[in-house]
């Protein structure tokens, strides 16, 4: 019925054949430097092979400066899926802890979370990033991470409270309070095990969306600064040849749905056996 | 004479407020019972029944005594156990005594046990609770007192989730994490009202063992007349949150004084008569 969760998602072959891309994606940011035929900013003749359609040598064709595009979507893979993991773990142990807070606080934190939750909750968050990015000027990946990730930790943090708040009352938890365990013990080994599901769901779903989103601030001119490649700034470098070099634009949107894609699809084959279960129970 | 290991002294328990009342009758399905006055004591090893119709504050009254009870209620009065006084003490003392000196078992042994957790990992899970830092010394602990609570084949049972057990099994897992620490008082909350009959002997009996063997004081709770007669030595008779008798079992068998603990005899004495 439970850890069980874990068991029937690997049975899944939807979720395995969504996990297999994910973690290919990931291997693939990973060993970029020894996958990637070429260096992603070396320019070896601007003029002859500039704008080169794909062939045996360049798999992905050149862009305008004669770089060689799929090493381009390998190191940019590295960036892009860097930023989105790297805020994704940051929004969501935000969201656990600050929901959690929330539901064994006490009235004043449940309060306060909540109310902080409710009014960032109503701001579009693109237009909330680029405010800030454009306040601080360019920012470095690191400083992307913190404002991408420490911008989506609210519905995690609804997800956590709520779950908690339905958890708590069940005799389980009063069974354990009964023979002694502390509070962070309730929390640690039975109200964190029985939300994982949830807040893993959560997870992938907040890859999913910030993987676009820093695709769209670096399209934007906000995010990752040439010449460091991400799948957002090369798109951007490939628009102004759309009409001439497909490419260009086709491979670093491709790599991007495909991530997002699988990141959906394992998000919601869980959330689909976490719903099985509740009404097996 | 043995001292007194539990005194319970005009213990009264409240509904907080009004909306606090009405979100607690809201989750609890039944009517919320209030306790009234609530004078009894328990002496150490001693077996004691509570008796008492569903909805008399049963529960609430082993809950109230673990500092357990949910927030719209409130306790009042004297709870003296092990020379502490429960309702005064700080959250922290109460915690060390749960389960160390005083322990629960509660009536449904599913819904009791984390459906998340290896059986075994949570009866060792007690000990690392109360401070054992050496988790194979707790799991082993756990095994060797899941063994001693008669399931079979402890070792690999104890791998299992809860619902992979049988529902005599799960209820010695729950025994077996309520007596892990040798507890001064065990109460027990309808432990066997979950039970087919056949099953609900056998728990019984090992209680009864541990019970003896261990010394411990007893509180069982059941609204079951043939469970309590079988096991404890006096009953409490519960009312409408009021203690209406306090008698020698075997003279509330005899000569029930209060109408409330006639009515409970008499509805088992022709079963008795024909047996």
């Amino acid at each position: 019925m439970a850890a069980p969760t874990w068991h029937r998602l690997r049975d899944d072959r939807t979720a395995r054949t969504a996990a297999a891309v994910l973690g290919a994606a990931v291997l693939a940011a990973l060993f970029a430097p020894w996958l990637a035929p070429f260096d992603p900013t070396l320019q070896p003749d601007p003029i002859a092979l500039r704008l080169m359609p794909p062939t045996w040598q360049h798999p992905f064709g050149t862009d305008a400066f004669s770089r060689d595009v799929l090493s381009r979507v390998l190191h940019g893979a590295r960036v892009s899926l860097g930023v989105a993991v790297g805020a994704m773990l940051l929004s969501v142990t935000l969201g656990a802890a600050l929901g959690a807070l929330a539901a064994v606080g006490g009235r004043w934190a449940d309060a306060a979370v909540s109310g902080v939750v409710d009014v960032f909750i109503a701001m579009p968050r693109l237009v909330v990033v680029i405010a800030l990015v454009a306040t601080f000027g360019t920012l470095s990946p690191w400083w992307l991470v913190v404002l991408i990730g420490g911008s989506g930790w609210l519905t995690t943090a609804r997800i956590v409270r709520a779950e908690f708040r339905d958890q708590s009352p069940r005799e389980y938890v009063l069974a354990a309070r009964a023979l002694g365990a502390s509070r962070w013990r309730i929390i640690w080994q039975h109200l964190l095990p029985a939300v994982a599901p949830q807040i893993a769901v959560t997870a992938a779903l907040a890859l999913a969306t910030v993987i676009p989103l820093e695709a769209a601030l670096s399209f934007v001119g906000f995010g990752i600064q040439p010449p460091l490649a991400s799948w957002g700034n090369i798109l951007l470098d490939g628009t102004d040849y759309l009409t001439t070099a497909w490419w260009l634009v086709v491979f670093p949107v491709a790599a991007v749905t495909l991530t997002v894609g699988s990141a959906l699809v394992l998000a919601d084959r869980l959330r689909a056996v976490i719903a099985d279960e509740q009404r097996a129970r | 004479m043995t001292p007194r290991l539990l005194a319970v002294d005009g213990l009264c328990v409240d509904a907080a407020t009004a909306r606090a009342t009405a979100r607690a009758a809201a989750h609890a399905a039944a009517p919320v019972p209030i306790l009234r006055d609530v004078t009894f004591a328990i002496k150490a090893g001693e077996t004691v029944g509570l008796l008492g119709a569903s909805g008399s504050g049963k529960t609430t009254l082993a809950l109230a005594l673990l500092g357990l009870l949910p927030t719209a209620l409130t306790a009042r009065g004297r709870v003296l156990f092990d020379g502490h006084d429960l309702l005064a003490a700080p959250e922290s003392t109460r915690r060390m005594l749960r389960g160390r000196r005083l322990a629960m078992v509660f009536q449904e042994p599913l819904t009791a046990l984390n459906p998340r957790q290896r059986v075994g990992a949570q009866v060792a899970e007690v000990a690392r609770a109360h401070g054992e830092r050496d988790a194979p010394r707790a799991m082993r602990k756990a095994l060797d007192m899941l063994d001693r609570a008669g399931l079979p084949d402890a070792e690999a049972r104890a791998r299992r989730y809860p619902h992979e057990l049988s529902g005599g099994e799960r209820q010695r897992v729950l025994l077996a994490m309520s007596l892990l620490l040798d507890p001064a008082l065990l109460i027990a909350d309808e432990p066997t009202s979950a039970l087919d009959v056949t099953v609900q002997a056998h728990v019984l009996q090992h209680l009864r063992a541990q019970q003896r063997e261990r010394g411990m004081a007893l509180l069982l709770v059941s609204h079951d007349l043939g469970v309590i007669a079988t096991t404890c030595a006096r009953t409490l008779v519960m009312h409408e949150g009021r203690i209406v008798e306090d008698v020698a079992t075997r003279q509330l068998l005899t000569a029930p004084e209060h109408p409330c603990s006639r009515a409970l005899v008499d509805a088992v004495r022709p079963v008795a008569r024909r047996a």
